[in-house]
């Protein structure tokens, strides 16, 4: 029992690291609480569900093309959500009540287009899944762990090493400094929410291999994805993953001891606590807009 | 004619709804997506008081004022340093696990089948089950829930709530107890999102979680930002816009489901362009720090 | 007579030591001024004695009460106010709004009494003209109705300390009162503040204009590496070479 609670927040851990680390990319760099995050990973499971059930594509292929296609929307997203609100300098608030009304533009238009009801993808798809050390494990269960590890590692390579992370995180760091040294912020801010938007509709595609589809789906995986951030600290995206990790780990262990039904409820409880427990300072943001 | 005076009684409950998130967010700058479920609070604990124990509306009233403020404690108490969105979020993370008591604590609140037979209110004995007299009963709370407002925001005390608003560590400097007006403004809020609740379950009589989600929530800051936060009438004429905006859909003729979903598009759209072009709102003062 | 003092401060963020072992003693009827290097260490300095910020070490006393522990607005009702080197006001206020919501024990501020407003006419009666009063100390009277964003910086700097004033504090501490400021503003300023040190009040000022410092200040202390290198007399403080070349290096 508990082996399969621990593989079960295994499993969840990882989803919740891929939505967390395409949400923390962006929100890094944007500094605002984009709530149309929840749109990609909810954008990119109906791209996979729709890429599967009425084309030929085989599932690899579907993985592919699901975070490719959210990404297209995030260049749309950036396009008419988030550069106006660079361009007007729009406070976090602001930009988080207009992330919000688009969140909710975004999820009825789905659900106007596909319904509310479930749909999956397990059709063809093994779903008892291989014994693992005496717990059960699905193949895209499987995927979805080493995705995320996969993806973890990446993205922290990426950052380290390449011209462009290194350009990301001068942003995150300290834009006004960044674009004193020369970098291109607004192509930055670009590319960031292309990639992340991205990351969030792989996720999307991942999670429709394993669970049932519904255009609400994106609100809880958000929400994850800012406990994530938030549990995960200011530095490295790895803080992140473990926060992913943690929100699992605490999501699942808590069924010995409480009904399943309260799961998610724990998981807010934890981002309230990880809220208060934040360095606070002096009733500043540690990302520079402290009040000295 | 039914169904205007219905119209008009949830222009008045959503008018309580906003008139208390606008004290809080658009006087105060505390931005809060809880108030579905406070107003769900009051719902369920008069509904539950008055359909398990028989007691009076009056007295669910009281109890309702009281659960409110006391949960309002736990959501303002441990966010009382959290600056500005963070607060959004903390008061979403509070909205998510209220929702989820009213829809899993079933030995309570029956979950998702909700709470039926509710008692409509009655004075005396005499029982107001009448259209009209539900609409004067509504106004009543809407006109009460405006005058506190007034009281307060035209008050030294709503002063410091102001300055709260515009730099809250100006205000300490001057020796205001910030962290005080914040939580009393919360309970205060809360009750009057409570009383509405408590409206809205005795005039529908049939009560369930979905009707306070954080959906709900969402509406209620989009009739505070539409109307103009931090204003006098803005809480009034943002849920008038958003009560009848939609109806005049369903008199379109869209089907209904397609008109929820419809109308959800409408309200996010607005919210995004309030945001985009005038995040103060038609007739507001406060602007959300732009 | 007031007295402030603070004994072996210590204060670090992020590993780096703002404030080190920092001994203070400050009296009424002296205007004392506060010189340093940018990262020196003052503002910290006023954070920490106003509650804005915790020390890591040491404790500071208004007279014989503790107040290192106490919050910023507590702080402040015990008579010790201060002013921002980024200022800070209600932008969309009027400069009078600023002035009556400085004023200290408003009953009016009470939920209980807001609602029921018995006695509140006449408390907000009594504030206005009080308001009035200081802003005709300070000069803006005129300006009353004016907002505080249309005002010139100087003239918000006024407000500041009009602000302090309403508060009615015994002990102000002003980061950089005359900075950036028309010189015959900071002279205005300045001599408003002897005035003030003259009605027995103990001001503090942090400055970086030296010549404000040696026009105004009854002691020096310069500070360094959130350590006092030194403190006296101006005269013999200012024109010592080590102070110059703390400022220069």
């Amino acid at each position: 029992m508990v082996r399969q609670l621990l593989i079960n927040a295994l499993i969840a851990g990882s989803l919740y690291a891929l939505i967390g680390i395409g949400f923390a990319l962006i929100f890094r760099v944007v500094k605002f609480f984009h709530f149309t995050h929840g749109l990609s990973y909810a954008l990119g499971a109906y791209v996979a569900f729709g890429l599967s059930r009425w084309s030929n594509l085989n599932l690899v292929w579907v993985l592919i093309l699901a975070p490719i296609i959210t990404a297209v929307f995030g260049v749309i997203l950036y396009a008419i959500i988030f550069q106006p609100l660079r361009n007007r300098r729009a406070t976090p608030l602001v930009s988080l009540i207009a992330c919000l009304g688009a969140y909710l533009v975004g999820q009825n238009l789905l659900s106007m287009a596909f319904g509310d009801d479930a749909k999956s993808i397990r059709g063809d798809v093994v779903v008892l899944g291989m014994n693992v050390l005496g717990a059960y494990i699905t193949l895209p269960q499987l995927v979805i762990v080493v995705f995320a590890i996969v993806v973890v590692l990446g993205c922290a390579v990426w950052l380290s090493k390449t011209e462009l992370g290194t350009q990301i995180r001068a942003v995150a760091n300290d834009p006004s400094l960044a674009t004193i040294i020369g970098i291109a912020s607004d192509r930055v801010v670009f590319l960031t929410v292309v990639v992340g938007t991205g990351l969030g509709g792989l996720a999307g595609g991942l999670a429709a291999l394993d669970r049932a589809i519904v255009p609400t789906m994106g609100l809880n995986a958000l929400l994850m994805g800012v406990v994530a951030t938030i549990a995960g600290g200011k530095e490295s995206l790895g803080g992140v993953a473990f926060g992913a990790y943690f929100v699992g780990l605490a999501q699942n262990m808590v069924i010995l001891w409480i009904p399943s039904a309260w799961q998610d409820s724990i998981v807010f409880l934890i981002m309230i606590g990880f809220l208060i427990l934040r360095p606070q300072g002096f009733m500043g943001r540690d990302t520079g807009r402290s009040a000295f | 004619m039914e169904y205007i005076l219905h119209i008009l009684v949830l222009v008045a409950i959503y008018t309580v709804l906003s008139v208390s998130l606008d004290l809080l967010a658009g006087h105060t700058g505390l931005l809060s997506l809880s108030h579905a479920a406070l107003f769900g609070l009051g719902a369920y604990s008069s509904a539950l008081l008055t359909t398990r124990f028989g007691t009076s509306v009056f007295v669910g009233f009281l109890v309702a004022m009281v659960v409110a403020v006391l949960i309002s404690f736990c959501i303002s108490l441990p966010s009382l340093r959290l600056q500005d969105d963070y607060f959004v979020i903390a008061t979403f993370g509070f909205q998510m696990i209220l929702f989820s008591i009213f829809n899993n604590w079933i030995a309570v609140t029956h979950g998702p089948m909700g709470i039926t037979n509710i008692p409509q209110p009655s004075i005396f004995g005499w029982t107001i089950s009448s259209r009209v007299g539900l609409l004067v009963v509504a106004l009543l709370l809407a006109i009460f829930a405006y005058v506190v407002v007034i009281l307060i925001t035209s008050s030294p005390f709503g002063r410091v709530l102001r300055a709260i608003r515009e730099d809250e560590i100006f205000a300490r400097a001057l020796g205001k107890r910030t962290y005080r007006f914040k939580v009393t403004v919360f309970a205060v809020s809360a009750t009057l999102s409570a009383w509405a609740g408590c409206l809205y379950a005795h005039y529908v009589t049939y009560i369930d979680p979905a009707s306070f989600t954080v959906m709900e929530s969402i509406l209620v800051v989009s009739m505070v930002i539409v109307g103009g936060a931090g204003s006098r009438w803005g809480p009034f004429i943002g849920a008038s816009v958003l009560v009848l905006l939609p109806e005049t859909l369903r008199i379109v003729g869209l089907p209904s489901t397609f008109a929820a979903n419809f109308r959800q598009v409408i309200y996010g759209t607005l919210l995004v362009v309030m945001m985009m072009f005038r995040p103060r709102g038609i007739v507001g003062k406060y602007d959300f720090g732009q | 007579m007031a007295n402030l003092r603070c004994t072996g401060l210590v204060k670090s963020f992020d590993g780096v030591r703002a404030l080190s072992d920092l001994d203070l003693n400050l009296s009424s009827g002296r205007i004392t001024s506060i010189i340093g290097p940018n990262g020196a260490g003052k503002t910290t300095l006023i954070n920490i004695l106003t509650g804005f910020l915790e020390p890591d070490a040491g404790k500071c006393f208004l007279e014989q009460q503790e107040i290192s522990g106490l919050s910023a607005p507590r702080i402040a009702q015990l008579g010790i106010g201060r002013t921002f080197q980024e200022l800070r006001m209600i932008w969309r206020g009027s400069v009078l709004e600023n002035v009556i919501l400085a004023r200290p024990h408003q009953r009016g501020e009470t939920l209980f009494w807001a609602l029921t407003r018995l006695g509140v006419r006449q408390e907000e009666d009594k504030n206005y003209q009080e308001a009035i009063r200081i802003l005709r100390f300070v000069g803006l009277e005129g300006k009353a109705n004016d907002l505080a964003d249309e005002l010139s910086y100087g003239q918000q700097k006024l407000l500041s300390l009009a602000c302090c004033l309403s508060m009615e504090a015994n002990i102000l501490l002003l980061d950089e009162p005359v900075a950036g400021i028309h010189p015959d503003m900071a002279t205005r300023i300045l001599d408003l503040l002897k005035v003030l040190r003259d009605q027995g009040k103990l001001i503090v000022f942090i400055e970086h204009d030296i010549s404000a410092v040696r026009a105004a200040s009854d002691h020096v202390i310069v500070m360094d590496h959130g350590q006092v290198i030194a403190q006296g007399v101006p005269r013999e403080v200012l024109d010592r070479s080590e102070i110059i070349e703390a400022y220069l290096g």
